[in-house]
């Protein structure tokens, strides 16, 4: 059962993670995921102090502000300062972090937090945080329940702005032109990125959150020419990561974060060579063939 | 000096001022353009041309004045305006077909939630047909030319069914055969009262192509119908020492020293 638990939880945040990937990958802002999933540090340690709870629904407020926050920020220097965007994620994410790390070493004593703990996460910890009713009843991990409404709201906020969210992706003044605000749409998926990834990161840690939201969006970006497509493929590449990741660490009896990240890689590498589009395998039997058929 | 207009103007542009971290790109711009017109937007590089068609549009903040199309602000008549941008603007790896991008052009019609249905497909097959691209429609976008990429943005912007059209240089990088196909289905859409405005380089062609001229170098020097407006005088004053672009002005005046000879052979730039 608890193998179970751990695999749904991951192959959850995976989907999450995939779909919003998927735009952020085509707006070449992928490592703004990266980002907000180190500077959200700050938010959740004010959040705890303010509060002296770690009940996960403050945790996320505190978080997703600071989320916003960072998106805000980045859009500013890129914008106001003229800096690139590259530089202004660079400068934002490391500052905000860095914010945390001093709060949280000022106040060592009261938290029970620290930087290992939001950097790697623990997935095999979710069983262990169980939602229990007055009378002893288990209806399951905390962190099950809470990665499945994420994904309901993603998936709920991808198919009814699914016009909008790509139409702001392909070609921002376009959109602007015909009175579909780009910086609304923006920030709206910034906010879900924020969303997403706080709400993942407690359960799989930052790393993972990282790998998840870049790798089965680029694998899936290798293996189709259609969005929809992509979008579907992001999901299915998050899951197969999630199940032979977990599989992979119990055999190794390592880290089951690790085994997921290192598995994206794995899956994305086999598209790049073996995609029948883009793969590089393809491209150079393609090339030879045209060679023989010209000679 | 302008021609007075005496139906209610397409656009009129009022006192506009336009500027990036205080440098006027554009300055007290004012004019009124009829509508059912091919209108060109000529000046030399830096000129403002792009930067005022987005003014137009809304999508850049104005530091002075004021935009109204058919008399209204530009914000209740957006599903009648329509925008090509510059082809380079956009990622053309973008995992979408022909058919997908010239649906984007019913988003504004579709409005929040809504989702595409078959009529809008057929409106978007139809301008897939006008712009002779019927054969690519399932075809991926990055796999398209120059040119056959120009025509997907102009499918997409005839799907809008629009009543004025701002195109940002069209013609870049299109062969003749594509220009020529885009220019004959711009004066076909001017013939149906709609309003066309493009920002356009090449000068050998602007007597042939419009019926209106913009003549803009950060401020307007002129407009007005081109048999009246695009005169030696005004060219002068748009292109001022500009030594590259003269070279062009003198041929211009030398074809007007040889009327028959135009149209009979394009020089070859």
């Amino acid at each position: 059962m608890n193998d179970l638990y751990i695999i749904l939880t991951a192959s959850l945040v995976a989907c999450s993670c995939g779909l919003l990937g998927c735009f952020l990958i085509l707006r070449k802002m992928a490592m703004v995921g990266d980002a907000i999933s180190h500077a959200v540090l700050p938010g959740i340690v004010i959040a705890f102090l303010v509060s002296g709870s770690r009940d996960s629904v403050t945790m996320l407020a505190g978080a997703s502000l600071i989320g916003m926050l960072t998106t805000f920020l980045i859009e500013f220097l890129h914008k106001k300062a003229r800096l690139q965007t590259d530089a202004s994620i660079g400068v934002t994410f490391t500052c905000l972090f860095a914010i945390g790390v001093v709060l949280i070493s000022l106040f060592a004593g009261k938290v029970d937090l620290d930087q290992d703990c939001v950097l790697y996460g623990e997935i095999a910890y979710v069983p262990l945080d169980m939602i229990l009713s007055p009378t002893g009843l288990i209806f399951g991990p905390r962190a099950l329940y809470i990665m499945g409404a994420i994904f309901i709201a993603i998936v709920l906020f991808i198919t009814f702005g699914y016009k909008e969210l790509l139409l702001t992706t392909f070609d921002p003044a376009f959109a602007s032109a015909l009175g579909i605000s780009a910086t609304f749409w923006h920030y709206l998926l910034m906010g879900a990125v924020s969303a997403t990834t706080v709400a993942s990161f407690e359960s799989v840690g930052a790393i993972l959150v990282v790998a998840l939201l870049i790798g089965p969006a680029a694998t899936a970006y290798l293996l189709t020419d259609n969005f929809l497509v992509m979008l579907i493929l992001a999901c299915v590449a998050g899951v197969l990561v999630s199940i032979s990741g977990y599989y992979i660490a119990v055999w190794l009896d390592g880290s089951i974060a690790g085994a997921i990240a290192g598995m994206t890689g794995l899956l994305f590498t086999l598209a790049m060579l073996f995609s029948p589009t883009h793969g590089l395998l393809f491209k150079k039997l393609r090339t030879t063939s045209d060679e023989v058929s010209s000679a | 000096m302008q021609p007075e207009i005496t139906t209610t103007p397409a656009l009129e542009v009022h006192d506009l001022t336009v500027a990036f971290d205080r440098k006027p790109v554009l300055w007290n711009i004012d004019l009124k353009l009829p509508a059912g017109k091919l209108i060109g937007i000529i000046g030399p590089n830096g000129a403002g041309k792009s930067t005022l068609i987005k003014a137009t549009m809304g999508l850049l903040p104005l530091s002075s004045g004021y935009v109204r199309l058919y008399d209204q602000p530009i914000d209740n008549v957006r599903n009648r305006i329509s925008y090509v941008p510059q082809r380079e603007s956009v990622d053309w790896d973008f995992p979408a077909s022909v058919m997908d991008v010239v649906l984007m052009g019913r988003y504004g019609k579709l409005g929040l939630f809504r989702r595409v249905r078959q009529a809008d497909r057929d409106v978007a097959l139809d301008c897939l047909r006008k712009v002779g691209m019927e054969a690519y429609a399932n075809r991926q976008i990055s796999q398209l030319s120059g040119g056959q990429q120009q025509r997907t943005f102009l499918a997409r912007a005839l799907a809008q069914q629009a009543d004025i059209y701002f195109m940002d240089e069209p013609f870049a990088g299109v062969d003749a055969a594509t220009e020529k196909a885009i220019i004959g289905l711009l004066q076909a859409m001017t013939e149906a009262q709609k309003t066309v405005i493009v920002v356009h380089h090449d000068l050998q062609s602007v007597t042939h192509y419009f019926d209106w001229v913009i003549m803009l170098n950060t401020r307007l020097v002129a407009c007005g119908p081109t048999e009246t407006t695009f005169t030696q005088q005004n060219l002068q004053e748009t292109y001022g020492g500009k030594l590259t672009l003269l070279s062009d002005v003198g041929d211009l005046i030398r074809r007007e020293n040889f009327p028959n000879r135009e149209g009979v052979s394009k020089p070859v730039l």
